[in-house]
């Protein structure tokens, strides 16, 4: 008898333990894993010394990153070099820049995955002004030598007030037409901003 | 029909019901779950630095290691640690642990990695063996994975060495200097090949670049040598004259290196490429200031070609650690003679080494047989590096 109630209170406390265990296996998983932007996408896309894409000054190339600021538009915008790079194609800039194996991957799984930004969404209210939030992101994210202020058109104020109906085209399929150049992919914040801007009739 | 003890059926009840149970919680299913993938695609990428500690001091460090002096990535035992070893986990009452190397060694083959239980416990597919639980959503990220795969491939060592610092530091180089307008064959070829060396160009053979300074407005035109068969032809070529002309600078003076890398001749000098391990090498061992000095150094009396090379290639002020590592001085390997004040503009003025990849790249440096002990310990194990802070020379 002694030994059945031993026998039994073990059984009774496996099945507890198992039932309340952490491996609550008939639970589905909430959602696929995906690449992150910030964990997986960014380290590559500032990584390298010398790299000319995160040094704060766009005289060589269009600007990824300075210091802690990602600036996740300039390299959403580039999505379609990257894809070409990543799947047999070469740095745009040319030069002995290559991604490794294991960063094009990651690459080519964040854009099949939709390109996404982890790192939080943006917030646009109050007056916006060319200088105080237009210029900043003209400079880190359109200007460098082989975009505007180098090869292509430098887009002051004035310029950008004129090319109004250009920058509406653009921001009405984010950035998919209306561009002279090639195709973009601007984020909702950017949109955002550049439409609350025209809308307040392109303040200086 | 014979009579079955209560005690007895409970039991075996009990049994079959703990059984099911079992089972039961062994299934894994869901809408989401039936389309997840936890293999790797990936393969072994020794560029990706792998070690199982996140920090391992350089072997040269200063006394007290210095800012440049460690080398800090993403570890294996941090992951493990964040995935595994949590304290309601492999870190807490769940056996086994997963905390120190000999505990994870026990799960690994070293240069195995599908030989390895733990690679295959955070890649199979087979949900029911799958670690972290599936259903924890707590995957691993391919960068993760990645660090993992390379660390068993190289070894699984506790500590790295030059077969971990090598493959990094080059691919940092390489990739993260060799843009075309920075240390690229174009910036330095593409004067050769104007002065002739490859007979006529196409507009195929080059790229157009046009700079605007945002500042003053000016416009500059550049047009650099793309086409990568002549690149290749004229960069090798300059590479194998400096070679012959260095092993013997008697014997071998008419493999001087002619610079003209602009016309008129210029002693102005561009950028030394740095694309590949065996420019890299030669960058070291030769440096560009010795290479294209600022300064004639010998005019051919007979064609009065100038040349801005000079003879003696350990008579340098400037090579590549010094050019990034902010705490060291360099001495003048020929002379001796310590500069005043640090260099390290390469590593703050054009985008910037991080302290870690300064590190990685001093660990590479000081490990590699291919780099002359005297770009490393100077003359005779005299050092040619001294940190500015405690004054310690570097020596073998």
């Amino acid at each position: 008898m002694k030994k059945l109630i031993i026998t039994m209170a073990v059984i009774t406390s496996m099945l507890a333990y198992l039932m309340s265990s952490c491996y609550k296996n008939k639970e589905d998983i909430q959602a696929l894993p995906q690449v992150s932007f910030r964990a997986d996408v960014v380290p590559i896309m500032v990584a390298g010394g010398c790299g000319c894409h995160n040094n704060g000054i766009a005289t060589r190339a269009v600007q990824f990153s300075h210091a802690d600021t990602i600036y996740y538009d300039a390299i959403l915008a580039r999505v379609g070099l990257l894809d070409s790079w990543v799947n047999g194609g070469t740095h745009p800039g040319a030069g002995s820049v290559e991604f490794t194996s294991t960063q094009k991957n990651i690459v080519k799984t964040w854009i099949a995955q939709g390109a996404k930004d982890d790192g939080g969404g943006c917030t646009v209210n109050g007056t916006i002004t060319y200088i105080t939030n237009i210029l900043p992101l003209y400079t880190t994210t359109c200007k460098g030598s082989t975009c505007h202020g180098g090869i292509a058109l430098n887009l002051d104020y004035s310029t950008m007030v004129n090319k109004k109906s250009v920058l509406q085209a653009m921001m009405a399929s984010s950035g998919n037409s209306g561009h002279t150049g090639p195709v973009l992919s601007l984020s909702s914040c950017t949109v955002k901003l550049f439409n609350e801007w025209i809308a307040q009739g392109q303040p200086q | 029909m014979k009579k079955i003890p209560l005690m007895y059926a409970i039991t075996v009840f009990l049994t079959v019901m703990l059984m099911s149970a079992s089972l039961l919680q062994c299934t894994k299913e869901g809408d989401i779950i039936k389309n997840l993938d936890r293999s790797y695609t990936g393969s072994s990428d020794s560029a990706v630095y792998s070690s199982f500690y996140e920090e391992n001091t350089v072997a040269t460090a200063d006394v007290v290691p210095d800012v440049n002096d460690v080398i800090k990535f993403r570890s294996v035992q941090t992951i493990v640690h964040e995935y595994c070893a949590t304290s309601n986990c492999h870190g807490g009452p769940i056996a086994p642990k997963f905390d120190s190397y000999t505990d994870i060694m026990k799960y690994v083959t070293a240069g195995n990695p599908d030989g390895s239980k733990l690679w295959e416990y955070i890649t199979t597919n087979n949900f029911n063996n799958a670690m972290p639980p599936v259903n924890s959503n707590h995957e691993l990220t391919i960068t993760d994975k990645s660090i993992i795969y390379n660390w068993i491939k190289n070894g699984a060592k506790e500590r790295p060495d030059l077969n971990d610092f090598r493959p990094a530091a080059v691919q940092l180089i390489a990739s993260g200097c060799g843009s075309a307008n920075c240390h690229n064959q174009a910036t330095a070829t593409g004067g050769w090949a104007r002065a002739g060396l490859l007979g006529p160009l196409t507009t195929a053979d080059t790229s157009q670049y046009i700079y605007i300074n945002p500042i003053t407005g000016a416009q500059t035109n550049y047009c650099q040598l793309s086409n990568p068969a002549k690149l290749n032809t004229v960069w090798t070529a300059y590479k194998d004259s400096v070679k012959k002309f260095y092993a013997d600078v008697i014997a071998n003076a008419s493999f001087r290196p002619w610079k003209k890398f602009s016309s008129p001749r210029s002693a102005a000098s561009t950028r030394g490429p740095l694309n590949s391990y065996d420019d890299i090498i030669i960058d070291i061992m030769y440096p560009k200031s010795i290479r294209s000095s600022g300064s004639v150094q010998y005019t051919d009396p007979i064609t009065t070609y100038t040349y801005y090379v000079n003879s003696n290639f350990l008579n340098a002020t400037s090579t590549l650690i010094s050019r990034i590592d902010s705490t060291l001085l360099l001495a003048n390997p020929s002379t001796g003679v310590y500069a005043t004040s640090p260099q390290a503009d390469m590593a703050y003025g054009d985008g910037g080494l991080k302290s870690h990849e300064i590190a990685l790249i001093k660990a590479w440096y000081f490990a590699d047989p291919n780099i002359p002990t005297v770009w490393k310990y100077g003359n005779a194990n005299a050092g040619i590096f001294k940190y500015i802070k405690t004054g310690k020379i570097i020596k073998q």
